[in-house]
């Protein structure tokens, strides 16, 4: 046999045997705990992690968290899509280049993935993917010969950094193409000023034990600060804190936000029955006995204005 | 101007319930409806005005999506229906759309939603835009068209942007950019009593080959996140942990 025809045999093997490593795209400091979990997977397949930082000052983190290569290059994402990645990791907030990249390595790309696995035998990547907001998760598994994941750093543990660790800055000619998109300037924009609160991702919620405007001036501040919207029970409404519309309750309006933070809200049955749906659940209240607490995710018994008070320094 | 829009049937999901402790969905509610963000680009090509040509992948739900859609306003409906199809993944998914946009004889614009909430297949539109090499840009509010480019905003690390797409691009459309229309009552009867109303295509029509529908994932089932423990009271550094729990929701 000769050798084109042996070659064209074992070409689906060979063009596999190229793609090596687990490349990960790391635009920002804020993306280094990819760099950690490319890690905790090298660690059980014997492989080496290249990070492709977007400036050079975050080389030396990312050797620390565990890198074994770092390439800088000013369009990460892009510079990974020249190579040959058996996995490459992209954070979530480039999810379009990730996918640009996948189809043109003909890859299966998981995005926003969750506790992400490599199958040793099969060398497949694991994940799984939420769905419905998150409601529950669709698990799947990557089998082509390059491997793309999208993962969220806030979902990821802090990487473990050893200042110690050894890793090898390797130099580039890379130039990035000029984007497509072409930059217009800062626009001067709103999404909706207003959004019906059964729509809303994150409300937060006032009620009586609040005191007094002090109180709401507070809550509007956390509102603000979470990109949430005013909501409250039917006695803010009485205080006139808010409108007949922003009133969370089976008389008035029944809601499904990511977060619901509940401010000096006691919880009657008419409110509580109207927050089932909401996906995590933060309540204070200074009375231990208030019935919201037993239905939050995480209860704090304090006086609201002071916990709010305190919170808000701590997220400032 | 040509635009396609690229549409999604999905269970309603007021019509389901998770059920956590029994790692199951239950389906209340048997109710096909537009992935929402999907409505919101239809409207956005509705605004544009031109030639708009709808496509969906799928049975009789993608169908009465595509009817829906031909009552709001489009012009024509391609149903891409095949077995292959339907086992394909985002890769085939794109390469099919790709088959379309030639079997079109080329568009000026391709519009689809920002998010799929259902599936992991927001990542098509891009995929779409590597195949055809072009432009793609994600999150689009306020998409107008003029002067062979396509003028949108989008936000970037935190910050609105104004931008701008040489066309033919791909624009994928942010959920709630827009308010969408509702049909008129006659046109709804129009479209479900015309027969022609939805053109069926299938993979040979479009000339797909088996390696371009080839899925490059396997389906696992689904997980569920673990059962929420209420009532959990917090002590000690209060402040520090409820920032903590804020700034991770």
């Amino acid at each position: 046999m000769d050798m084109d025809a042996l070659s064209h045999l074992m070409g689906e093997d060979l063009s596999a045997a190229n793609y090596a490593d687990i490349w990960v795209a790391v635009p920002s400091a804020g993306a280094l705990p990819l760099v950690g979990e490319a890690r905790r997977l090298a660690d059980s397949l014997g492989c080496y992690v290249h990070a492709v930082v977007g400036s050079a000052d975050t080389a030396d983190q990312a050797i620390a968290v565990g890198a074994d290569r770092v390439h800088v290059a000013a369009v990460p994402g892009l510079f990974l899509a020249a190579q040959t990645p058996e996995f490459a990791f992209y954070p979530v907030d480039r999810w379009h280049q990730a996918a640009r990249a996948a189809q043109q390595h003909k890859a299966g790309l998981i995005t926003d993935a969750r506790s992400l696995q490599i199958d040793e035998s099969t060398r497949a990547l694991l994940g799984s993917h939420p769905v419905y907001g998150g409601e529950y998760f669709v698990d799947v598994a990557v089998t082509s010969p390059a491997k793309f994941a999208t993962l969220d750093p806030r979902f990821l543990p802090e990487p473990y950094a050893d200042p110690g660790r050894s890793g090898e800055v390797v130099p580039n000619e890379y130039v990035a193409p000029p984007p497509p998109l072409q930059d217009r300037g800062p626009a001067d924009f709103a999404p909706q000023a207003w959004r019906p609160l059964q729509k809303a991702r994150r409300i937060v919620a006032v009620g009586r034990g609040l005191k007094d405007e002090a109180g709401l001036a507070l809550a509007r501040q956390l509102a603000e600060k979470l990109g949430a919207e005013l909501g409250g029970d039917r006695s803010a409404q009485d205080l006139g804190w808010i409108g007949e519309d922003q009133v969370v309750g089976v008389t008035g309006q029944e809601v499904a936000p990511d977060l619901y933070v509940a401010l000096g809200i006691r919880g009657d049955t008419i409110h509580n029955a109207a927050i089932v749906r909401a996906k995590h659940v933060i309540a204070v209240h200074a009375n231990p006995a208030a019935p919201i607490l037993d239905v939050a995710d995480e209860a704090v018994v304090g006086e609201p204005q002071e916990v709010l008070t305190q919170l808000l320094t701590r997220l400032a | 101007m040509k635009i396609l829009v690229v549409l999604r049937a999905l269970q309603d999901p007021a019509g389901i319930t998770v059920n956590r402790k029994a790692q199951k969905v239950f389906v209340n509610r048997p109710q096909w409806v537009f992935n929402p963000s999907d409505r919101n680009a239809l409207e956005a090509a509705l605004r544009l005005g031109g030639d708009i040509v709808v496509a969906a992948v799928g049975g009789a739900a993608a169908e009465q999506v595509l009817r829906d859609a031909r009552a709001m306003g489009a012009g024509r409906a391609l149903l891409l229906r095949d077995q292959a199809l339907a086992d394909a993944d985002a890769f085939g998914l794109a390469n099919a759309l790709k088959a379309v946009v030639h079997h079109l004889g080329g568009v000026d614009l391709v519009l689809c939603g920002s998010q799929v909430l259902d599936a992991d297949l927001a990542q098509v539109g891009p995929r779409l835009a590597q195949a055809l090499d072009w432009p793609f840009a994600a999150n689009a509010h306020a998409v107008q068209a003029a002067d062979g480019e396509v003028a949108l905003i989008t936000s970037r690390r935190g910050e609105w942007r104004q931008a701008a797409l040489t066309l033919p691009a791909v624009v994928a459309v942010a959920p709630d950019s827009n308010k969408p229309r509702l049909p008129a009552g006659q046109q709804i009867i129009n479209v479900y009593t015309d027969p022609g109303a939805v053109e069926t295509l299938t993979a040979a029509d479009l000339g797909l080959s088996e390696a371009e529908l080839q899925p490059l994932t396997e389906p696992r089932g689904q997980s569920f996140p673990a059962e929420r423990e209420l009532g959990r009271r917090l002590d000690g550094d209060i402040a520090g942990q409820l920032a903590d729990i804020l700034r991770k929701a």
